[in-house]
């Protein structure tokens, strides 16, 4: 069963991550947490996003709205997600659990709908 | 104990003794469970206004006796609207003779019966002798809270439904019944290792303990029943020295043990080895006690550990006892090599994901020299573990060989 990870953090704790100096041990976490991915045989694909960056689009009625994030609705800014492969739900939550984002932000785990037979 | 804890105490023994009694009564968990909970709602209406009952038991059963009359009343009107409220009722016999017997012992007889799946037989014990609920028993098994009430749902259909009897099983399905009941508690004892709050861990851990001490006091002859309460207590002693960080059994100071609990341990298993029937949880007891002994004489007795743990695996060779034995058969045998060959055996799919195994692993290869993987070992080891205090230790000692590794090269 897939599943897509989404790793939602606030804002502090993404300029800590950038800083060369402070953001060393948790970007060592994030290492050792996505090579943990790799060694159980689960990563089907993950990438990082600028999270400062994101551009929402809009069409009502016909009229383009075009905005800048990041957005006020959420505090968590989206850095990043995984795409894996995992067993059950129950082995695709633990993987969230053991996110390094999970202690500062939240780990959210969504179920991929099947796509129809290809 | 503080008032509010012996009051909580009464509490989860009280509710647990009343729930069984109902349950069994009426063979449907889910029906006594909502009559139950009803009760303690108009316990907390009624008894700050009119003064707490002297016998606030018998009340709040009698309360829940009502609700479950009414409910089963309304149940056979709708199913024949020509019977009367007048039917015969069986169950409104005369109140129950105090002291109320405990059939509590039946509930988890009940709660790991073979027909119901083994995944959700720690959860049901939980909810029903204890009263946790499913929000909290969810979180502790890391699954989603509505899957959790649902498994649980689906469980008491299935006792309802299936006329799972609540009774103690016969001679000969008894060993197998028991083995039942002692692996769910030691399931639910073990959950509170994954629990990072100090307060959520103690609480899971103490209401496991309390379901193993009350199966252990109503079955004084079942050895294994003593083996599992006697390892209970003896993880439970050595609790205190967790409290400041994570230490592996030989680096902690026995003076942070609780030697009274050590002591109650040691006469359990005493008890349980007159019997002669060795199993799995007497073994495992067996083997905290000699690491205990040994770390306070000074001296691990590894050969005799080793032992131990073969006499385990011949009739539970799980993960986890594998793991200890090649660890421990590598202290006996001062070759590391032979520990880390026992681990190679084991299947990678089972242990690819297994922080203890990784952890193991590194432990080896610090051990035979080979630092840089013995580094890389501890790094997956901690990528794979949240509890806060394991993962310190295991950043230091990840450190500890990263420094060995460059000073090597």
């Amino acid at each position: 069963m897939e599943f897509v990870l989404t790793f939602h953090q606030p804002a502090e704790v993404f300029e800590i991550n950038d800083d060369p100096v402070r953001g060393a041990e948790p970007m060592q976490a994030w290492k050792l947490y996505m090579e943990a991915m790799v060694g159980a045989g689960v990563l089907r694909g993950a990438n990082r996003l600028e999270q400062f960056a994101g551009t929402a689009v809009r069409v009502r009625g016909g009229k383009r709205q075009v905005q800048d994030g990041p957005f006020a609705e959420t505090k968590e800014l989206l850095g990043g997600y995984a795409l894996i492969d995992v067993a059950s739900i129950d082995e695709a939550l633990k993987w969230a659990e053991r996110c390094p984002g999970s202690a500062v932000g939240v780990t959210m785990v969504w179920p991929v709908r099947p796509s129809p037979a290809r | 104990m503080n008032a509010a804890a012996a009051a909580e105490a009464a509490a989860r023994d009280s509710y647990g003794r009343l729930l069984a009694w109902l349950a069994w009564q009426w063979r449907d968990v889910a029906a006594a469970e909502d009559a139950l909970a009803d009760a303690f709602a108009a316990a907390l209406e009624r008894w700050p206004r009119d003064g707490v009952p002297d016998a606030p038991d018998a009340w709040l059963l009698a309360a829940a006796r009502r609700r479950l009359l009414m409910a089963a009343r309304r149940q056979r009107l709708a199913d024949d609207p020509t019977l009367t409220v007048l039917w015969p009722d069986a169950h409104a016999a005369a109140p129950e003779a105090a002291p109320l017997p405990d059939a509590r012992l039946r509930l988890l007889f009940v709660c790991a019966h073979p027909a119901i799946d083994a995944g959700v037989h720690s959860a049901l014990m939980l909810q029903t002798v204890l009263g946790l609920d499913a929000a909290r028993i969810a979180s502790a098994f890391l699954v989603k809270p509505e899957a959790m009430t649902k498994r649980l749902v689906r469980a008491k259909a299935k006792i309802r439904a299936a006329g799972l009897r609540f009774e103690e099983p016969g001679a000969d399905e008894w060993p197998e019944r028991l083995a039942g009941v002692l692996e769910a508690i030691y399931g639910a004892y073990t959950l509170h290792w994954g629990l990072a709050d100090d307060a959520d861990a103690g609480e899971l851990a103490g209401e496991a303990r309390f379901l193993a001490e009350l199966v252990a006091s109503q079955l004084p002859d079942e050895p294994e029943a003593l083996g599992l309460a006697a390892l209970l207590w003896l993880c439970e002693a050595r609790r205190p020295a967790r409290r400041t960080g994570f230490r592996p059994l030989h680096e902690q100071d026995p003076r942070d043990w609780d030697s009274a609990l050590i002591a109650q341990a040691d006469d359990a298993l005493q008890r349980a080895a007159a019997h002669r029937a060795p199993g799995p949880f007497q073994l495992e007891a067996a083997i905290q006690a000699a690491h205990t002994q040994g770390r306070l004489d000074g001296r691990v007795p590894w050969d005799g550990i080793t032992r131990l743990y073969e006499h385990l695996l011949e009739i539970a060779p799980t993960v986890g006892a594998r793991i200890a034995h090649a660890v421990a058969l590598a202290h006996a045998l001062s070759d590391p090599q032979a520990g880390l060959r026992l681990l190679a055996e084991i299947e990678p799919e089972r242990v690819a994901a297994h922080q203890p195994w990784w952890a193991a692993r590194a432990h080896l290869l610090a051990m035979t020299g080979a630092h840089a993987d013995a580094e890389a070992a501890y790094g997956r080891a901690l990528a794979l573990t949240v509890e806060p205090r394991l993962r310190a230790w295991l950043a230091q000692r990840r450190q500890a060989e990263e420094i060995a590794a460059a000073r090597a090269s």
